[in-house]
């Protein structure tokens, strides 16, 4: 059994994530602010808003393929 | 001694232990009793999962660390704080939960035994986990032990002593279970 196989959605998913924090993690983001906030304090935040909207859709997406592949399979 | 905190508490801790009680009996009546403790059947949904997630994040670390460091050490660093538990739930669910539920294993010990075929994970992986959670356990306890003193005016020790011994006989008697259903009605 290979358990290890990784779908490209969720290898999308983890290059994101990884870009994310990379991205908002850098020196940049230190001196910009909005609202006497830095862009890095934003970036967490947003993170915490859109990263599990888009876990949450690739969650769904997959168990909407496995009911019509399994549906389709039962009409066969 | 403040007797309306007390109260609250104790209700709450029979509840608990009510709770386990029901669900130990349950448990041992089902036919997949193993996997009905320690994975809850693997009948955990979506939905109830993501919000016992949640709530597992509103923990010690969430009411008295995280405000503490973040008044401390600056707004940018409670929003990473709460950022990382939020993307480490997200990477662990693709690399670690995914594959562990295809091999149909219980633990991260049987799972690494079986993937690596060597028996010096039977030894070490425990270990490790052992010092990890207790590190994170101690923490809790801390807190735990904090927060009851403050609420019930008790002694500190007699909170971590309260909380150490419902904490144990709750998981000891639900497994996984009742541990998701306390967690997922905490989220609600």
């Amino acid at each position: 059994m290979n358990w290890f196989t990784m779908q490209r959605r969720d290898k999308a998913f983890l290059i994101v994530l990884f870009g994310f924090i990379t991205l908002f993690m850098l020196p940049w983001t230190h001196s910009i602010y909005i609202l006497n906030i830095s862009l890095l304090a934003w970036a967490a935040y947003f993170g915490c808003v859109f990263m599990p909207l888009i876990a949450l859709v690739i969650t769904f997406e997959k168990s909407r393929n496995v009911a019509v592949s399994s549906k389709e399979e039962v009409d066969q | 001694m403040k007797l309306t905190e007390i109260t609250i508490m104790i209700l709450y801790f029979v509840l608990l232990i009510v709770i386990g009680q029901w669900s130990k009996k349950k448990i041992d009546q089902s036919v997949h009793s193993t996997e009905e403790y320690y994975v809850a059947g693997r009948n955990i949904g979506t939905g109830v999962n993501s919000l016992a997630m949640m709530a597992a994040l509103g923990s010690g670390g969430s009411f008295m660390a995280s405000a503490g460091t973040t008044y401390k050490l600056g707004i940018p660093f409670g929003a990473w704080m709460v950022f990382g538990a939020i993307a480490g739930f997200a990477f662990a669910s693709v690399l670690v939960a995914k594959p562990m539920r295809n091999s149909k294993k219980f633990t991260v010990t049987e799972f690494l035994v079986e993937r690596y075929e060597s028996r010096f994970f039977k030894l070490i992986v425990p270990l490790v986990i052992i010092i990890g959670s207790s590190m994170y356990l101690i923490s809790q306890m801390a807190a735990g032990g904090l927060i009851g003193s403050y609420v019930t005016g008790l002694s500190y020790e007699w909170g971590v002593v309260i909380i150490a011994v419902i904490f144990v006989l709750y998981v000891a008697m639900g497994g996984c279970s009742r541990s998701r259903g306390r967690t997922y009605y905490k989220g609600l």
